[in-house]
């Protein structure tokens, strides 16, 4: 087999399959989504924190549907919880009401231990022995007359009146969840799983559906379990759309099993980069290995596609394409790596792993693939050349179309306003990025409706110790108007105010209190809560560590400490909705950690929009490097500008047709689209360039490739729709609009942009097959009617300069042209002056059509050599009037015309015969007639018949059309004369007077008869003589061209050698 | 769910299902029965005795009141003995007299007011709210009907047992079962309905 011959690649392809196996073995699967955002945010600790400290590492909550009935959540839970208890790996189940009613007293006391000193002496004075005994004495008459059974059951709770207000028993039962905790702890995913597939396994069949679990193994197990069903699942489903794809263009499979194997490696030396550089995949990079196989695909395709074509053997054309792939490469790696800028450790997973996995499908396609493809020769259909030409030739038919239509669309981002936060195109909320379908947080949702808290801001206070804590919680109800600080404090220990209380503490109460209660004759019954608070109380009075150890399950939900120091949660009521205020909290000794997706949402878009502009910019710079780099021509590098623009709008309109918004990470990953769009860019401007401008074969080589590269890519980024993942999906849908403007913006759009070939003949442009025709005079007429002197003047400089600033071929030639007049006046800005006065000389049309057709005379100023006209009309004869493309020659003819001068003008034929007539028709109403040149003999009897009858005829010298011409020097260089005028003024015996008409700066024209020249037959020859008169008109007329080079009108270069 | 124990006529409610074992279905016969006759009641008034027992207590506490009732909100237990304490409910207000102490005015909706709120139910012809396990046998010329609330709670009652006269309707006695093994029992005499109570009558002192 060819591949394996290549020692250096099966060496290559061992070590990747090698390092790519350990990778798969043993890295890490990161389940939970905070992980994925940036650790730094407040509201990702507050999250973590809380869900680390607050909700229990290992403890499940089984969670019944708040929208049944109480009772029958009652029931469901009953059920639940005797099917759950029996089984082994449960070590207890409970609810918050029976945590809280088991250990009322516990906790009473320990919330007095924090209170006041003043609360404590209260007590104190209750537990006196005289108090206790009269306490007790009264019962039977508290018992007497106004007491409701609430009443009764509070004073059999607490007959001595201890318990602080603040601990009031929950007047409702449990209220829809049990609190499971596993008998041993869940160290890693495995036994999440086990523990919740016992669980699940217990809940009995009608409990199904309507008790859902949740809590973090709950979390792990699940997104585990589904991140390795989405993977394989996945790329499954890219593997075999890709195939469909590749078949469908090229109806062959075998190649791609070579291609797919060799993808494979690519995929393994990704995951070996997420394994060295991670450890880990979260949720989000999950996606890379279909993303790879659809995007790294692109680099395959075109090697295939170069191997099956009939240019196979063609090494320049395999040259640049190799280039054009490493350049692609490159650009399209870097766009992923420096998603390593972002803040999201997500993307900056996502970005190493397909970077290096592109680098590698890059790689093995222009290697390992090329020695595969070299030895068997695919063969391409022939219907995909022909489905190129086509396609070329309808674009190269609506070239201009195309153009104007891509300006346009550009045009219309100002209307999208995507900058504008009212656009709609982003939507911050985290929402979109929680998984769809999922029990466990479905459960969780539950949960948070059960709350009946849940429109309260929670926060996590860290620092140093609880007094510490205690200030900043007060300083935080400080911010609420509606905060109790009170309230707040309450559930916060105080160590300072337990050491205090401590001292005031009878550690022998206990005792001496079960005595009062049974010399009173009372139980357990009146006596238990009572006893179980001061018992707590005696224990930690003698330094018990375990006199609250009984409180752990409920006090770690609102205190504690951990490795990291002292944490409190805290809650203020009704301001979920605005969890931070806006000018921030100002605390300074304690931190204060947001348990709010609200404000994590703000965070995160903050956090955003800042990676978004930054990546944009570190993107479009290397963008700009690399295509210099690659292509060494400030133009080639703004038509790959120009490609991002309209891939930009067109993607902004798919989104707006659609009604899909960017969410955060999409928003992040839109750099990414950059560096893709140039990878489509950059293929075709190179191999236009490399054809010349040639579309048709540059669509032979790229436009299938390119297509299904485009569609391989929306399937690697597609594909991830098919998980469970939210945040994948819209990412994925984001990536396939992106990538479908680009193959459009790249394929179609942008190669209207392109010259058409290299001989840059102005006349094959889109700019003057467009305007010069008769509806561009037409235009004028009717911008000179409407807008007056004023406006035609803008319009017209308007246009000239935008010709200039457009048309770059043109202007060398127009400045070559001008150099050999002067080359200190050869330079663009010389030659845009000429291309505005040119573009004035038209509207002057419009200016000649607004006045009566005899002030055409006012517009001249100085007239200079008239007596050459005058002469050669005396003499009864003709004359020909030989200019050049200089001023406004059309204007020298009406002028004479106008002064009694009969006139003929020759012109060859226009672009179009409309425009011929309509420029003859318009001369006409000067009087001047008009001859077109042919290449008939008769035209050449006209003009001579024409001559004999006395007319003046006007003929332009210096742009041979017919190969008749002689060089002629310029002052830097030579250009050729046409011979035509002297030969028709020696047939028809008449003078020649060179003239030219020019504008002088007031705004008149100059008119100027340079010579009189007699031409007769020399005895050298016709040649002899055709040469040397002229050479004597240009003589005349060569020094007007170098007096006025901004108005000497030629648009290729004239020079000859 | 009352956490102070769906209460007293939930009981009465049930309080029509008579015969031993009396069935489900003549059980809602004499529940439309009940209520039915308990939606004609405009006004209600009634003597009764409350006795308390609990464990650890010497002796049951006993006071003795009236209870009057006007339909449709107001509702008012006055006591005798002890005297001058009462509990009067009425639209919006719960409001508790107790000797030497200041009288304490609480939103309808305070828990304490959960009992008489339900008692009030009843003497409208409605069933209260809560789901109840419910049996009924006949004593005699009594139905004595037995209600133990679905929903457990550490504030609710764990059994109510109600004694009704068979033929009259009336609530003979209502016996509420405590959590900790506490007992609180009404017995009912002297009842007059629909009679034209003074304007002054809840007017609280």
């Amino acid at each position: 087999m060819a591949l394996f011959r290549s020692l250096p690649g099966t060496l290559f392809l061992v070590a990747v399959a090698g390092a790519g196996l350990w990778a798969a073995l043993t890295i890490r699967f990161e389940t939970e989504l905070l992980p994925a955002l940036p650790a730094e945010l407040p509201s990702v600790r507050g999250l973590a924190a809380f869900t680390r400290l607050a909700a229990g590492e290992n403890e499940v909550f089984a969670v019944a549907d708040p929208r049944l009935p109480l009772e029958e959540r009652t029931r469901l839970l009953a059920a639940t919880r005797a099917a759950l208890t029996a089984l082994p790996s449960v070590a207890s189940i409970t609810t918050p009401a029976e945590q809280f009613e088991t250990q009322s007293g516990t906790l009473a006391a320990w919330l007095l231990l924090q209170a006041d000193s003043s609360v404590l002496d209260g007590v104190n004075a209750s537990l006196a022995p005289a108090a206790v005994a009269q306490s007790l004495q009264s019962l039977p008459a508290q018992l007497a007359g106004a007491i409701d059974p609430f009443a009764i059951v509070s004073l059999q709770l607490d007959p001595l009146g201890l318990l602080p207000a603040t601990i009031d028993p929950p007047d409702q039962p449990a209220p829809g969840f049990l609190v499971i905790t596993p008998s041993s702890p869940l160290p890693d995913s495995a036994a999440d799983d086990a523990f919740i597939t016992a669980l699940r396994g217990a809940i009995p069949a009608d409990s199904s559906g309507k008790v859902l679990l949740t809590g973090r193994p709950v979390f792990n197990a699940d997104i585990s379990r589904q991140m390795r069903g989405d993977i394989i699942l996945m790329v499954v489903a890219a593997v075999f759309l890709l195939a469909v794809a590749f078949w469908i263009f090229y109806r062959t499979l075998r190649p791609l099993g070579w291609i797919m194997f060799l993808q494979l490696f690519a995929l393994l030396a990704g995951l070996v980069a997420a394994r060295v550089f991670f450890g880990s995949l979260n949720v989000i990079s999950i996606g890379f290995a279909s993303i790879l196989l659809g995007v790294g695909m692109d680099y395959s395709i075109l090697v295939y596609h170069h191997f099956g074509s009939p240019h196979r053997d063609d090494q320049s054309v395999w040259r640049t394409l190799r280039r054009a792939i490493w350049f692609s490469a490159l650009i399209t790696a870097a766009a992923f790596y420096f998603l390593a800028l972002t803040s999201f450790p997500a993307l900056q997973q996502l970005g190493v792993l397909v970077g290096t996995g592109l680098l590698a499908s890059a790689l093995l396609a222009t290697w390992q693939l090329q020695i595969i493809l070299s030895a068997r020769p695919p063969h391409a259909p022939p219907i995909l050349f022909r489905a190129s030409r086509g396609a070329a030739g309808l674009v190269e038919r609506h070239r201009g179309l195309l153009a104007g239509g891509a300006v346009f669309l550009a045009l219309t981002i100002f209307w999208l306003q995507p900058w504008s936060s009212s656009s709609g195109f982003y939507q911050p909320g985290l929402d979109r990025l929680r998984p769809v379908g999922s029990d466990a947080y479905t459960a969780q949702e539950w949960l948070q409706e059960l709350d009946p808290a849940a429109n309260d801001a929670v926060y996590v206070l860290r620092g140093k110790n609880h007094d510490v804590i205690r200030g900043a919680a007060t300083s935080t109800a400080a911010r609420f108007p509606d905060a109790d600080p009170a309230a707040l404090l309450a559930r916060i220990p105080s160590e300072s105010q337990r050491a205090a209380n401590l001292q005031a503490w009878n550690p022998d109460t206990t005792t001496r209190l079960a005595e009062a209660f049974q010399l009173a004759g009372l139980g357990p019954e009146w006596s238990g809560p009572t006893l179980q608070f001061t018992a707590a109380l005696d224990a930690a009075a003698r330094r018990d560590d375990r006199a609250f150890a009984a409180l752990d399950p409920l006090l770690r939900t609102t205190a504690g400490k951990d490795a990291d120091g002292a944490y409190a949660v805290i809650r203020i009521p009704a301001a979920a909705t605005t969890p931070v205020p806006e000018d921030g909290w100002n605390i300074a000794d304690a931190e204060i950690l947001p348990v709010s997706w609200i404000s994590l949402t703000q965070e995160i878009t903050a956090l955003a929009q800042h990676d978004f502009y930054r990546l944009s910019i570190a993107m479009l710079a290397a963008i700009v490097l690399l295509c210099a780099l690659a292509q060494r021509s400030l133009r080639m590098v703004a038509l790959n500008l120009l490609a991002i623009v309209l891939s930009a709008t067109l993607f902004l309109w798919l989104l707006r047709l659609t009604g899909t918004s960017l969410s955060p990470l999409s928003l992040i990953s839109l750099p990414l689209l950059v560096g893709l769009v140039v990878d489509y860019s950059l293929h075709v401007l190179m191999a236009l360039k490399n054809q010349r401008g040639d579309l048709v074969k540059t669509y032979d080589h790229l436009a299938a490739p390119i297509l299904l590269t485009g569609i391989s890519a929306c399937i690697g980024f597609g594909a991830p729709a098919l998980t469970g993942q939210p945040a994948l999906q819209n990412f994925g849908l984001v990536m396939d609009f992106g990538i479908m403007a680009a193959v459009v913006a790249c394929l179609v759009l942008l190669p209207a942009f392109f010259p058409r070939s290299t001989n840059h003949d102005y006349r094959d442009h889109g700019f003057y097959r467009f305007f010069y025709r008769k509806r561009g005079f037409e235009w004028i007429l009717l911008g000179w009617r409407f807008l007056g002197r004023r406006g035609a003047w803008l319009i017209s400089r308007t246009l000239g300069l935008f010709y200039g600033l457009t048309h770059p071929a043109t202007v060398r030639a127009v400045r070559d042209n001008l150099a050999m007049l002067n080359p200190a006046q050869a330079g663009f800005a010389s030659a845009c002056r000429l291309f505005m006065n040119q573009s004035e000389n038209f509207s002057t049309y419009g200016r000649l059509s607004t006045r009566p057709t005899s002030e055409v005379v006012d517009m001249l100023g100085f007239r200079e050599g008239f007596e050459h006209l005058q002469r050669a009309r005396d003499g009864g004869q003709g004359c020909l009037l030989v200019t050049g493309h200089l001023g406004f020659f059309e204007l020298g003819g009406l002028v004479m015309a106008q002064l009694g001068f009969p006139m003929t003008a020759l012109t060859l034929p226009e672009p179009s015969t409309a425009l011929t007539e309509w420029r003859a028709d318009f001369r006409a109403r000067w009087g001047v007639e008009t001859i077109v040149v042919g290449n008939h003999s008769f035209s050449v009897l006209d003009i001579v018949r024409s001559l004999q009858n006395g007319a003046f005829v006007a003929s332009l010298a210096d742009r041979p059309y017919d190969g008749n011409s002689v060089p002629v020097t310029l002052p830097h260089g030579r250009i050729r004369f046409s011979t035509g005028p002297v030969l028709l003024a020696l047939l028809a015996g008449c003078p020649i007077v060179p003239v030219g008409i020019t504008r002088q700066p007031d705004g008149l024209y100059h008119i100027e008869a340079r010579a009189y020249i007699e031409p007769h037959w020399q005895p050298e020859g016709r040649t002899a003589t055709l040469e040397l008169y002229t050479r004597e008109v240009a003589a005349a007329l060569v020094p007007l061209f170098a007096a006025y080079p901004e108005q000497w009108y030629h648009f290729t270069s004239l020079r000859c050698e | 769910m009352n956490r102070s124990g769906i209460f007293l006529l939930l009981a009465a409610l049930s309080a029509t299902g008579l015969a031993r074992d009396l069935a489900s279905s003549d059980a809602v016969v004499l529940e439309k029965r009940f209520f039915a006759a308990q939606q004609k009641t405009r006004t209600l008034e009634a003597a009764f005795t409350q006795t308390i027992s609990a464990h650890g207590l010497a002796s049951p506490t006993i006071s003795r009141g009236q209870l009057i009732y006007r339909a449709p909100d107001d509702l008012r237990i006055s006591y005798q003995v002890p005297p001058g304490e009462l509990m009067q409910l009425d639209a919006g207000t719960f409001t508790t007299i107790r000797t030497g102490r200041a009288p304490l005015a609480r939103p309808a909706g305070h828990p304490s007011a959960r009992a008489l709120g339900a008692l009030r139910d009843i003497l409208r012809g409605n069933r209260p709210p809560g789901d109840m396990q419910v049996s009924v046998t006949r004593q005699a010329s009594n139905y004595l009907v037995v209600l133990v609330p679905s929903t457990p709670g550490n504030f609710q009652p764990e059994r109510i047992e109600n004694t009704i006269d068979a033929d009259t309707m009336q609530l003979r006695s209502m016996s509420l079962t405590l959590p900790r093994g506490t007992v609180m029992r009404f017995d009912f005499s002297a009842v007059r309905r629909n009679h034209v109570l003074p304007a002054t009558t809840f007017r609280l002192p």
